[in-house]
């Protein structure tokens, strides 16, 4: 059953597309779960990171008169950002503040976000469309957002089909530069040893003067931000645009099982996303029946299923989640 | 041409005016949320700077309790937490009739009118809304001894689904068989249910006994993974091919075997008329008493307790942790399982991976927000369904978006967590209380 | 030189100290010695900016300052180790060394380590920098504590019973290093209670008592005995009745018990002592010194090492080893152990549940049936209450609400309505006060009366010398010789506590 095709350029750019958009979700959970939160609202999340880009570039594409491929990108950004900053916003204050359980203001959050898109989404559609319009396309953001170096990628042959191929933007570069610097944030720099620090041991990190509760909010901002991201890459870049209700799929799950499998590490993430993106769109291009292409769905999980259980079995202490992950810290405590 | 450009131009000012409005919509709701929220923090932060003065007893610092000292409640009197929780529901209450009366311009009374008429509109509506609330509410009882046990078990989701996807399986292959003894057919089912449920929650429960494995990543996981094999089934066993639809099983019309299999949905249909999901109630009533009397009054349901109160004094109890959990977790998937069974037999009578509906995440919060409570989680499954089946009918009555009734939902369960802070907080002003009194002891 | 002034903090009507007036120099190892309670932890929090006082001033080089965090404890050159690191275990040394201090944006971890390598040096610790810290020992742990606090710049480290997790050579070490940054003109804090560390390492001696300084001194002109009386006290007399023990019957024989705790120190070395039915047996000992290890061991809660033996000789049948069996097994062999621990909502009881509730979790499993019956568990809590006169609103009230003395009376009231057999406490009257203390010397007596073999770890010597029939020492996990409470005097045990040795005494 095995075919050929898996072995095709249109393959590697789906995986690439689909593991991107992982990649970003995984890296933005990965910095909220350094700082001891386990943020089960990062589906929702990035579906408002999606409705984000799609409602900037459509606000821009019915206003502007002269269509500028940078300022409608930067309006897409600007509300994706905006759109992720107000569902992380909310699970910062119910989570650090009001110190609400960490996995049901996730799950209401995943609720409210994926929601709150397809809302949005229909609304749009209806404005675009009248009365039944069922989806919302936003083709020329997203021709924008995929632009590309015509002699990179159409002149060099294979080599830039596969690495530098027309559907990728710039995004896809960002999403992988993102990952090496937050490796590099998390090894190397200060601040990012003051967060590792508060998501292993707030205690600690308080008596070594570390503001706990800024480091908590900034982590979860910035994260949700990132994870965003993800979905305003998977708009424009794998659905070229169009949005219908419940574009994003799974993806966000995936985002949050693939930070289990890559141990919480950026780099280790990229493969990892790149695996998972394989393994999503596989079945296309195996001649699976489309029974068998769900059983292959469900390979990601399965896989994140046996990382745990090795790195619980192996006990490695760099390979355990973060110790205060899902604790609350209370500084009265000390 | 000019006329042309002018209504085109007219067009794009109205578009633009629409988008707005949404756009000012949508901010007004966040900057509700943002200032109900700032508010209760900065009230809170006030109360206890003024508190943290107060509060340096060595002991208090040695018997500091954990964050998930729920149980501080009780120190609350009841309609203390009542007075609470009902005027935080109200302020979101408003907010929910604010939100959709700025999206669709109804009025309240049109919008309260809706809302019931969606839910008690017909018999039809009201049976589906008993039915819905309950089957919310036996999962929330299925999480109640996991969590009490500290268990994080957000698994239900996928238990719920192999618990469906077993029992239509048995329906599909068993039904030729057992046709005439459609009772016996009826515990196959059952027993197939919760098995299955109970399969997807041993492994998880068996690796955190031994060996600590994160429960709840692992649970989490296992919901995809049932997901993705109800997809599989659903496929395999569709009834055209390419639609991913397994139909009605055993089907009035067309099937050999009409309504074997399927729950009696006439149960005493001289008092609730035909069509009534009585037995289905019944059955999760049941499950529900039998639990309340599990927790309450068993040493198993004490054990149980015990563990989630605190591991050490468990083994000090001689209580083997290992098995409470494992059984515990046991326990918690069958009804799971349980449940699914309740959907494909009693409801769908088809099998779909949607047909957990989420039930599995909103339990989460009902068992959560409701404190173990089952009447608070029978009121908060009731509200949540209520609210959700309202927004639909207001979907199609007032053409508001279906989606809204996630997001609806979604801010009425934020303003639940914003109030059992409240709750929470409350036992800490308690605690002065306390001191007086040992200040009074003392002297005396 | 720090100087603090009439410092004074209370707990509710609780004096933890008073008009503490001390002086603390540069190039000096002063030693805060004093019971447990004694207020000394108490009083160097206040430095440390845990703990804001509520009367007095501190003052540095004559001006005053105001210390109301550790940051700004730390500014003003202040560092404390604590008994509890406060380490993330997953970074490396130099990482937790730097933690918060924000030098640059990014790290320059080869010149930290050199930095650390250079404090190491200078003052005699030797720690590798790029060790992570969940591989150290406890030993390195401290090492690196206080080399975060000198990289930090401190001038004054405090160190809170810092021997306590150390093995002889060890301690030894720190004392080598401590003496060094004395030389190099850093003012060193120790608190302890154990003497001859005091007498070994120290310059200047403060005494504090019921947290008052009872005396300051300087160390050459301190000896063991003149210590242990000024940390004592006078002998109070205390009104407690010592019924005369009954016919004995041996009921736990202890042979070559030892125990290792997770770092591998040993904190019960070969322990033997036997326990009588009708006696109450005395256990002194300053906390820590394994006490807590040696009653959990005897619980069947404790992993002990090969060659101990546990024996107990039960009324009815022959006699049962004990060792190497669970709590659950113990229990099913029909032996009434009663355990009052020493951290009683962690392992005794459960905060969130009533008196009730609690109360069964010795009744629950008496009869094979499926359902609990609360009905004799509510009889016992009522009792509890009435006899013990416990203070809650009810009996379903959450013991975690109550105070600490109340909690404690839930305790020890189901434990001894448990008809124990044997009947072990640790510090059974821990913030009890007077009259409730008095109540549960007598409850003890009665226990033996009644012919229980009882186990009293205590801290009070006084109460010790009144009520016990025979006294045992623990001291760093080795136990002396069973003493006679009528002719062993205060400060004799106090010697033993503090690591004399027995010969000494008995000349």
């Amino acid at each position: 059953m095995l075919a050929i095709e898996i072995f095709s350029v249109s393959f590697f750019v789906a995986m690439v597309l689909n593991g991107i958009t992982l990649l970003f979700g995984c890296l933005g959970e990965t910095i909220i779960e350094k700082a001891g939160h386990l943020n089960l609202g990062i589906p929702g999340i990035m579906y408002l990171g999606g409705i984000g880009a799609i409602l900037g570039a459509f606000i821009y594409e019915s206003n502007a008169t002269n269509f500028n491929g940078f300022l409608a990108i930067l309006c897409a950004l600007f509300f994706c950002i905006l759109m992720s900053g107000l569902g992380a916003c909310i699970y910062a204050v119910l989570t650090v503040s009001l110190r609400a359980n960490q996995n049901v203001t996730g799950l209401a959050l995943t609720t409210f976000g994926v929601g709150l898109a397809n809302f949005l989404g229909g609304s749009l559609g209806k404005l675009a469309q009248g009365g039944s319009g069922l989806f919302v396309s936003v083709k020329e953001t997203s021709d924008a957002f995929t632009f590309y170096i015509p002699w990179l990628s159409e002149k060099t042959g294979l080599f830039g089909k596969l690495f530098f191929n027309s559907s990728y933007g710039f995004l896809t570069f960002v999403a992988l530069i993102l990952a090496v610097l937050v490796h590099i944030f998390f090894k190397k720099t200060s601040i990012g040893l003051n967060l590792k620090a508060v998501g292993e041991n707030p205690q600690a990190a308080d008596a070594a003067g570390i503001n706990v509760t800024k480091y908590k909010y900034v982590a979860i901002m910035v994260g949700g931000i990132i994870a965003g991201l993800g979905g305003c890459y998977f708009v424009m870049n794998y659905l070229k645009g169009v949005w219908q209700h419940g574009a994003l799929g799974d993806a966000g799950w995936l985002a949050v099982a693939l930070v289990i499998f890559s141990l919480w590490r950026p780099l280790r993430s990229i493969w990892g996303a790149f695996l998972f993106g394989a393994l999503t769109v596989a079945y296309n291009y195996l001649h699976a029946s489309t029974s068998q292409q769900e059983i292959l769905k469900m390979l990601p999980y399965l896989v994140t299923i046996i990382v745990l259980i090795v790195t619980s079995l192996n006990k490695r202490r760099e390979d355990q989640p973060p110790r205060s992950l899902g604790l609350h810290y209370f500084r009265e405590e000390r | 041409m000019i006329l042309s450009s002018v209504v085109d131009q007219y067009f794009r000012l109205e578009r633009y005016a629409k988008i707005l409005k949404v756009l000012a919509q949508i901010f007004i709701v966040v900057a509700i949320i943002a200032v109900c929220v700032l508010g209760a923090y900065l009230l809170v932060n006030l109360i206890r700077s003024r508190q943290k003065r107060k509060q340096e007893d060595p002991e208090e610092k040695n018997t500091k309790i954990p964050l998930f000292r729920i149980t501080k409640q009780k120190e609350l009197k009841f309609w203390q937490k009542l007075i609470i929780r009902v005027g935080i529901f109200l302020v979101g209450f408003a907010l929910y009739m604010m939100i959709i009366n700025l999206i669709t311009g109804a009025s309240n009374a049109q919008i309260l009118s809706t809302l019931f008429k969606g839910n008690f509109g017909s018999s039809i509506n009201i049976w589906a809304l008993l039915r819905n609330t309950f089957l919310l509410f036996g999962v929330g009882v299925a999480l109640i001894p996991v969590f009490k046990m500290r268990f994080w078990n957000i698994g239900a989701e996928g238990q719920i689904l192999v618990g469906g996807l077993a029992t239509f399986a048995i329906m599909k292959y068993l039904t030729p068989a057992f046709h005439n003894m459609q009772f016996l057919l009826f515990i196959i089912m059952f027993l197939g249910g919760i098995l299955a449920g109970m399969l997807w929650g041993i492994f998880p429960a068996l690796f955190k006994a031994k060996f600590g494995t994160n429960e709840t990543l692992f649970t989490l996981m296992m919901n995809y993974i049932a997901i993705q094999l109800v997809r599989y089934f659903c496929i395999k066993w569709e009834k055209v091919p390419g639609s991913g639809d397994v139909g009605i099983i055993n089907n009035v019309f067309g099937s050999e075997y009409p309504k074997v299999g399927w729950i009696p949905n006439n149960f005493l249909s001289s008092i609730f008329g035909s069509g009534n999901y009585v037995l289905l109630l019944l059955l999760v009533g049941v499950v529900a008493l039998a639990m309340y009397v599990y927790m309450k009054y068993t040493k198993q349901g004490y054990e149980i307790k015990v563990v989630g109160g605190s591991v050490n004094t468990a083994n000090y109890a001689a209580i083997d942790v290992e098995k409470v959990t494992i059984r515990t977790v046991l326990i918690s998937s069958a009804i799971c399982g349980f449940v699914g069974m309740l959907i494909v037999a009693g409801v769908d009578h088809s099998l779909s991976p949607n047909l957990a509906a989420g039930r599995g995440f909103t339990a989460i919060t009902v068992t959560w927000l409701g404190n173990f409570n089952m009447g608070f989680m029978l009121i908060i499954s009731a509200l949540l369904t209520f609210f959700s089946a309202g927004a639909k009918r207001l979907a199609s009555d007032i053409s508001l978006n279906a989606s809204m009734s996630d997001v609806l939902i979604g801010i009425l369960i934020f303003f639940i967590l914003i109030s059992e802070f409240f709750i929470r907080y409350k036992v800490i002003i308690n605690r002065k209380k306390k001191d007086k009194e040992e200040l009074a002891n003392a002297s005396n | 030189m720090f100087e603090l002034k009439n410092l004074s903090k209370y707990f509710g009507e609780v004096v933890a100290n008073e008009d503490i007036s001390l002086t603390i120099n540069e190039g000096e190892i002063l030693a805060l010695l004093g019971e447990n309670g004694s207020g000394k932890t108490t009083l160097m929090n206040m430095l440390a900016g845990l703990y804001y006082p509520d009367r007095g001033q501190i003052f540095l080089n004559g001006e005053e300052i105001v210390i109301k965090s550790p940051k700004d404890a730390s500014s003003y050159g202040i560092g404390m180790i604590h008994q509890h690191f406060k380490l993330v275990d997953l970074l490396t040394a130099a990482e937790n060394v730097i933690l918060g201090l924000n030098k640059g944006f990014f790290l320059d971890m080869e010149k930290v380590e050199q930095e650390i390598k250079e404090v190491g040096e200078m003052y005699g610790f030797d720690i590798d920098p790029k060790k992570k810290v969940y591989n150290m020992t406890v030993s390195e742990k401290q090492s690196l504590e206080i080399i975060k606090v000198l990289y930090r710049g401190a001038n004054l480290l405090i160190l809170d019973e810092p021997t306590a997790v150390l093995t002889p050579q060890e301690t030894k070490q720190l004392f080598k290093a401590l003496r060094k940054l004395k030389e190099r003109g850093k003012a060193i804090v120790l608190i302890t209670h154990k003497m001859n560390e005091v007498l070994g390492v120290s310059d200047s001696i403060a005494v504090l008592r019921k947290g008052k300084l009872v005396k300051r001194l300087a160390t050459k002109d301190a000896n063991e005995l003149m210590l242990a009386e000024l940390m004592v006290g006078e002998k109070v007399s205390l009104n407690i009745k010592r019924s005369k023990v009954k016919d004995p019957v041996l009921r736990l024989e202890i042979r070559d018990l030892s125990v290792k705790n997770q770092y591998g120190k040993m904190v019960l070395d070969n322990v033997s002592f036997d326990a009588y039915g009708g006696e109450i047996l005395g256990i002194a000992g300053i906390s820590g010194s394994g006490q807590k290890e040696l009653l959990e061991a005897i619980a069947g809660l404790q992993g002990t090492q090969k060659g101990s033996d546990i024996t107990y000789y039960h009324p009815k049948h022959n006699e049962i080893k004990l060792i190497g069996k669970s709590p659950f097994q113990i229990k099913r062999l029909g032996i009434s152990l009663s355990f009052v621990p020493e951290d009683r909502l962690g392992m005794g009881l459960v905060g969130s549940m009533g008196m009730v509730d609690n109360v069964l979790l010795r009744t629950y499993d008496e009869t094979p049936n499926f359902y609990k019956n609360r009905k004799r568990a509510k009889k016992i809590a009522k009792a509890i209450k009435e006899e013990l006169a416990v203070s809650t609103p009810s009996e379903e009230t959450a013991v975690q609400t109550l105070s600490g003395g109340n909690v404690q009376k839930v305790l020890v009231g189901r434990e001894i309505a448990n008809n124990p057999i044997v009947f072990m406490t640790a510090y059974a009257v821990r913030g009890l006060d007077i009259n409730t203390s008095y109540v549960i010397y007598d409850i003890l007596n009665k226990q033996k009366e009644a012919g229980v073999a009882v186990i009293y770890v205590g801290e009070d010597l006084d109460v010790l010398l009144a009520l016990s029939d025979k006294i045992l020492v623990l001291s760093n996990g080795k136990i002396s010789k069973p003493l006679d409470p009528k002719k062993v005097t205060k400060e004799e045990i106090g010697l033993l506590m503090t690591n004399k040795i027995e010969e000494e005494l008995e000349k």
